[in-house]
C-alpha cells in the first residue's frame, strides 16, 4: 500500500502536499515548481502533456490545449456554462450522452472527468517521484458550492487517475484545516476563496480539535477566470478602435488574448501599472498578423472588476446571515486563491470585515496541505495496522533534511532522480506564483523534531469527568402525549474555559501586520508549514496527531444480544459536557455541510426541501411516497440542489427511479425512501416498501453524469491509452 | 471505543429517544451548551474519528452520527427548536417525519393497454390494467398472459408479468 496525498484540484492550478514527519509539505515536480497548470494538451504523437509543458502549447494548439475544465466537470450539456464555455473556449464541446458534455482533441472524444483525471495522473507521477513511493489514495478537494454531479464526477477522476479517494473534500475546509494547525485558539472563521473558477465563502468554528463548517455559499461561475476575461475585454475594445478589427469574432484569437490578459493582471498585482506586447495577434482571413502594445492601471483594473468583487461580498453577507451572525462576530478572515492577491481583493474584503486577512496561509497551497492533514487523518487506521509500515525504506537523497527544523527551506529537487545534479530551483515562468519556500525564522513550535515525537502527555485524567445521566431515559419517557415537566439532570460539569496555552515565540507569528504591510511579497510572513524539501525519514512518520484523549466508556455488561433498555444503554456512554482542552495537534476532526439544499419536486413545479443547505455531513432523510395510481409499479422521483421553492430554478440533478413495486390500489403502496449525503457530500439513495419491508431497486439517473460503472470502465480503457507526460 | 454491537445497540434505543436525549442535554439547554454537546457526539460517533476500527463500525457509527445530526439541526436553530418544543409537547420525537402528506410524484406508469400494440392485445390489457386497480393480482395475470400470447415479442408486457409474479410470490396465502 502507497502514500496518502492530498490534492487540490484547481480550475487554473493543481497541487499536491502530503503530510511527512507530523508536517504538511507541498512537492515539487523536477523544475521545482508546486504549482501545475491544470492544462491538458494532446500532442500529435499521442503522448498528453499536463502542466507547464501544456500550458506553453495554449498559444500554438490551442485547440487541442483543454483548459478551465473544473468549470464544466459535472455540468449537463444544456447548462449556461457549459453553452458560454463554447463560445469561449479555443477547442470543441460537444453533446453525449444522457446530455453530458464531452472534449473532443486530435478527433478523439473525452468526457470530462478524463481531463481532471490526466491532471490528477500528474500530480500522482509528481508526488510519486519527490516522495519516492507509489501514491494510491489521496484526499482531493473541490469548491465549497459543487453540487452532487460536480463531486460525483470529481470522484470519479480520481478512480480514473489510480487513486482510492479518501475524500472529497471541500476547499475552504482543508484551508482552515491548515490554518486551524498554527494557532490553538478558539475562533471563528471566514475562509474567503477567490479560485481560478469559483467563489466560496465559509464560515467555521474551531473549537478544540473540532472544526465545524456553520455556513458555506459560493458562486461556482465566479473567479480569476472572469477578470481576464474581462481584461480581455477591454483589450478588445482597444484593438476594435485601432485596428477595426474585433478579436472576439475568432475564439482562437480571443484566447490568446486571455492568455495575455492574465499575465497583465499577475503583474498589475506587484505595480500600479503595466504595459504588455500583444504578439502575433490575428487579424482575421487576409489580415496581417500584428503586435500590439497593451496599457492598463491597476485603478483602470480596480474600476472593472470592483463589481465582481462586490457580488462575492454579497454572497459572504448572504452566508453570515444565514447563520444569524454578524460580521463583528468573525474573528479571523482567510484569504485561499490566487485572485486573492489582487490589492482591490484585499482591500474589499479587509474593509467589508473590518479586519485585516491572516497571512499566515499561503493562498496557492493552503488548501493542498490542509487536504494532506485529512489524507493523514483518515489514513491512520490503515497505517496503523502496519501495511504501510512494512514499504520498504526509500532513499530520499537529501542530507540537509536531517537537521530538523530548518531554516528557509529551499524548493528541493525532488528525491530520486540521481542523474540530475541539484540545481537551484529553476524558477518556474515569470508570470507564476511567487516562490513557495517555507520562510520562519524558527522551528515551527508542532512539528515535532525526531526527538519530540512521541505524542504528548495526555491531559490528567482528572480533566475529563464523565458523568453518567443514568435516569434521563427513565424519566422522559418520549411516547408519553404529556411529557412531565424536565427535571433537571444532575448538573453538568462546567469545564474550566481554555486556557490560551500558545506556545511561547509564536505570538509574533499570528500577530496581525498592520494593514499597508499586507502583500504577498517574497520574505512575507507566509506559511507555517514547510514546502521545502521532503525530509529524508523515510519510514511513516510518527503519528502526527496523537489520538486525543478518548472518552472511553466505561466497560458496559456483556455483548448485548437484545436491545438494551434505554436506562442501560446511555448509562454505558459516558458524558462530557465540555471537550477537555486538548493540544490542536490531537487528531482534528471536521465537521462539514453540505452546500445546498436536496429537494424533490412536487406538484405544480415546486419542490420540498429535504436536506436543507448547512446540514452536517453525513445525514439522511426519509421520506415516504405513495403511489398516484392504480397498479402502479414504477415511481418516478425528480432531484435537484437549490435554494429556491422553484424546482426549475435548482440545479436538476436527475431522476430516481423506483421499480419493482407491488401492483396495488393507488396510494397504497408506500415507498420509504431515505437520501443519504454522504461525508464526500455526494447523494445516495435507498428504498423500502414501508408495508413488506422489501427493499425496492432504487436507481439515481444522474443527469449528464458519467458515473456508471460501464462508462468509467470505457474512460478506464481511455485513459489506459495514453501516457501523460 | 464502542464495538460495533454497542452502537448498533444505541441506534435501536435512540430510535425512541428525542432531540434533548439523543445529544444528552437538559430542556433547557443553552446555545453553547447544544453546540458542545454535539462536539462531544461527534469525537465519539463521527465517522472519521473511527477510520481505526474497521468499515463496519464506520458504518454503524455512521447511522448513529445522522440521528445526531437531525437532532443538532433541529436545536441550534431557534425557530426549529422552538416548532420542536411544541411537537414533543405531543409526543412526537422526530420532527417532520412521519409526514406522509408529500404530494404523490406525477405518474410516469404507462397502463398494460397503451403497452401492448395488437387490437386482441390491448382488450386483454385493458382488463389487466382494472383487475390491476381494484387489487386482484392473480386475475390480472390471467388477463396479462393472454395479452403476450397475442404478441409474444413484447418485452414489456412481459416484463410486467414478472412484476406481478413477484407480487403474488409476496401474497399472503
Amino acid at each position: 500500500m502507497g502514500v496518502a496525498v492530498g490534492i487540490d484540484l484547481g480550475t487554473s492550478n493543481t497541487v499536491v502536499a502530503v503530510v511527512r514527519d507530523g508536517r504538511a509539505v507541498t512537492l515539487a515536480d523536477e523544475n521545482g515548481s508546486r504549482l501545475i497548470p491544470s492544462i491538458v494538451s494532446f500532442h500529435p504523437n499521442g503522448s498528453v502533456l499536463v502542466g507547464e509543458s501544456a500550458r506553453e502549447r495554449r498559444l500554438n494548439d490551442p485547440t487541442n490545449t483543454i483548459y478551465s475544465v473544473k468549470r464544466l466537470i459535472g455540468r449537463s450539456w444544456a447548462s449556461d456554462e457549459v453553452q458560454q464555455a463554447r463560445g469561449r473556449f479555443p477547442f470543441e464541446l460537444r453533446e453525449g450522452a444522457k446530455n453530458s458534455t464531452l472534449v473532443v482533441a486530435r478527433g478523439e472524444t473525452y468526457a470530462l472527468p478524463e481531463m481532471s483525471a490526466f491532471v490528477l495522473r500528474r500530480a500522482k507521477a509528481i508526488a510519486e517521484k519527490a516522495l519516492g513511493e507509489t501514491v494510491d489514495r489521496a484526499v482531493v478537494t473541490v469548491p465549497a458550492n459543487f453540487n452532487d454531479l460536480q463531486r460525483a464526477s470529481t470522484k470519479v477522476a480520481g478512480k480514473l487517475a489510480g487513486l482510492e479517494v479518501l475524500r472529497i473534500l471541500n476547499e475552504p475546509t482543508a484551508a482552515a484545516l491548515a490554518y486551524g494547525q498554527t494557532t490553538n485558539q478558539n475562533e471563528r472563521l471566514a475562509v474567503y476563496d477567490l479560485g481560478g473558477g469559483t467563489f466560496d465563502i465559509t464560515l467555521l468554528d474551531l473549537s478544540g480539535n473540532v472544526f465545524e463548517v456553520l455556513a458555506t455559499a459560493g458562486d461556482t461561475a465566479l473567479g480569476g477566470d472572469d477578470i481576464d476575461l474581462v481584461i480581455a475585454d477591454i483589450m478588445a475594445d482597444q484593438i476594435v478602435r485601432t485596428h477595426r478589427f474585433d478579436p472576439r469574432v475568432d475564439v482562437i484569437e480571443f484566447a490568446k488574448l486571455r492568455i495575455y490578459a492574465e499575465k497583465l493582471k499577475l503583474l498589475l498585482s506587484t505595480q500600479p501599472e503595466a504595459t504588455i506586447e500583444i504578439e502575433d495577434l490575428g487579424m482575421g482571413e487576409g489580415g496581417k498578423p500584428v503586435t500590439i502594445t497593451f496599457k492598463m492601471t491597476r485603478e483602470d483594473l480596480d474600476r472593472e472588476t470592483e463589481g465582481m468583487i462586490d457580488r462575492t461580498l454579497d454572497v459572504c453577507r448572504f452566508a453570515i446571515e444565514t447563520v444569524n451572525l454578524d460580521v463583528a462576530n468573525i474573528d479571523r478572515v482567510i484569504l485561499v486563491g490566487g485572485p486573492t492577491r489582487m490589492p482591490l481583493v484585499q482591500r474589499k474584503t479587509r474593509e467589508f470585515f473590518a479586519k485585516s486577512p491572516a497571512l499566515k496561509v499561503n493562498p496557492d497551497e493552503v488548501v493542498a496541505l490542509g487536504a494532506a492533514i485529512q489524507a493523514h487523518v483518515l489514513d491512520r487506521g490503515r497505517s496503523k495496522k502496519g501495511v504501510a509500515a512494512k514499504i520498504a525504506p526509500v532513499i530520499v537523497d537529501s542530507p540537509a533534511s536531517e537537521s530538523l527544523p530548518r531554516i528557509s527551506a529551499q524548493a528541493s529537487p525532488p528525491a530520486t532522480p540521481k542523474q540530475e545534479p541539484p540545481s537551484p530551483p529553476a524558477r518556474a515562468p515569470s508570470d507564476a506564483p511567487e516562490e513557495a519556500t517555507a520562510t520562519y525564522n524558527r522551528p515551527p513550535p508542532r512539528a515535532p523534531t525526531p526527538a519530540q515525537a512521541a505524542p504528548p502527555p495526555l491531559p490528567p485524567a482528572a480533566a475529563v469527568v464523565p458523568t453518567r445521566i443514568v435516569a434521563l431515559g427513565g424519566i422522559f419517557p418520549p411516547a408519553s402525549p404529556v411529557p412531565p415537566p424536565p427535571v433537571p439532570p444532575p448538573a453538568a460539569p462546567v469545564a474550566a474555559p481554555r486556557s490560551p496555552t500558545l506556545q511561547p515565540g509564536f505570538d509574533d507569528v499570528l500577530d496581525l501586520p498592520k494593514p499597508e504591510e499586507i502583500s504577498f511579497s517574497r520574505g512575507a510572513p507566509q506559511l507555517t508549514f514547510g514546502t521545502g524539501a521532503i525530509p529524508a525519514k523515510p519510514q511513516r512518520p510518527p503519528i502526527a496527531f496523537p489520538t486525543a484523549p478518548d472518552i472511553e466508556p466505561p466497560k458496559p455488561a456483556p455483548p448485548l444480544r437484545r436491545p438494551p433498555s434505554a436506562a442501560e444503554a446511555f448509562a454505558a456512554a459516558p458524558i462530557v459536557h465540555e471537550p477537555p482542552p486538548a493540544p490542536r495537534m490531537a487528531a482534528p476532526l471536521l465537521i462539514d455541510v453540505t452546500p445546498l439544499s436536496l429537494r424533490v419536486e412536487t406538484v405544480g413545479g415546486f419542490c420540498d426541501v429535504l436536506i436543507a443547505a448547512n446540514t452536517a455531513v453525513p445525514c439522511d432523510r426519509t421520506r415516504v411516497f405513495l403511489t398516484a395510481a392504480d397498479g402502479q409499479t414504477t415511481v418516478i422521483i425528480r432531484v435537484a440542489q437549490g435554494e429556491s421553492n422553484k424546482f426549475p430554478e435548482n440545479t436538476f440533478l436527475g431522476e430516481l427511479e423506483l421499480t419493482g413495486l407491488t401492483p396495488a390500489p393507488r396510494g397504497e403502496t408506500q415507498i420509504g425512501v431515505t437520501f443519504e449525503i454522504d461525508a464526500d457530500g455526494i447523494l445516495n439513495v435507498k428504498a423500502k416498501d414501508v408495508k413488506s419491508g422489501r427493499q425496492t431497486q432504487a436507481r439515481l439517473q444522474l443527469l449528464g453524469a458519467q458515473t456508471d460503472p460501464k462508462d468509467v470502465e470505457e474512460m478506464m480503457k481511455r485513459q489506459a491509452q495514453h501516457a501523460v507526460l | 471505543m464502542a464495538s460495533v454491537e454497542q452502537i448498533r445497540a444505541w441506534i435501536e434505543v435512540a430510535k425512541n429517544k428525542n432531540y434533548y436525549e439523543i445529544l444528552r442535554l437538559q430542556l433547557t439547554a443553552s446555545d453553547g451548551e447544544i453546540k458542545a454537546a454535539f462536539h462531544q457526539f461527534a469525537l465519539r460517533f463521527h465517522p472519521d474519528r473511527l477510520v481505526d476500527d474497521g468499515d463496519d463500525t464506520i458504518e454503524v457509527a455512521s447511522e448513529l452520527f445522522k440521528r445526531g445530526v437531525e437532532a443538532y439541526n433541529v436545536l441550534c436553530k431557534h425557530d426549529l427548536r422552538k416548532r420542536y418544543d411544541g411537537e414533543l409537547r405531543k409526543g412526537r420525537i422526530r420532527m417532520d417525519i412521519d409526514k406522509m402528506d408529500s404530494a404523490p410524484p406525477p405518474l410516469p406508469q404507462r397502463t398494460l393497454e397503451m403497452i401492448a400494440k395488437t387490437p386482441q392485445g390491448k382488450k386483454y390489457a385493458a382488463k389487466a390494467d382494472r383487475f390491476l386497480s381494484i387489487g386482484k393480482l392473480e386475475e390480472a395475470r390471467v388477463q396479462l398472459q393472454g395479452a403476450f400470447q397475442c404478441e409474444p415479442g413484447n418485452h414489456e408486457l412481459e416484463e410486467r408479468i414478472q412484476i406481478i409474479y413477484e407480487a403474488l410470490a409476496l401474497e399472503p396465502g
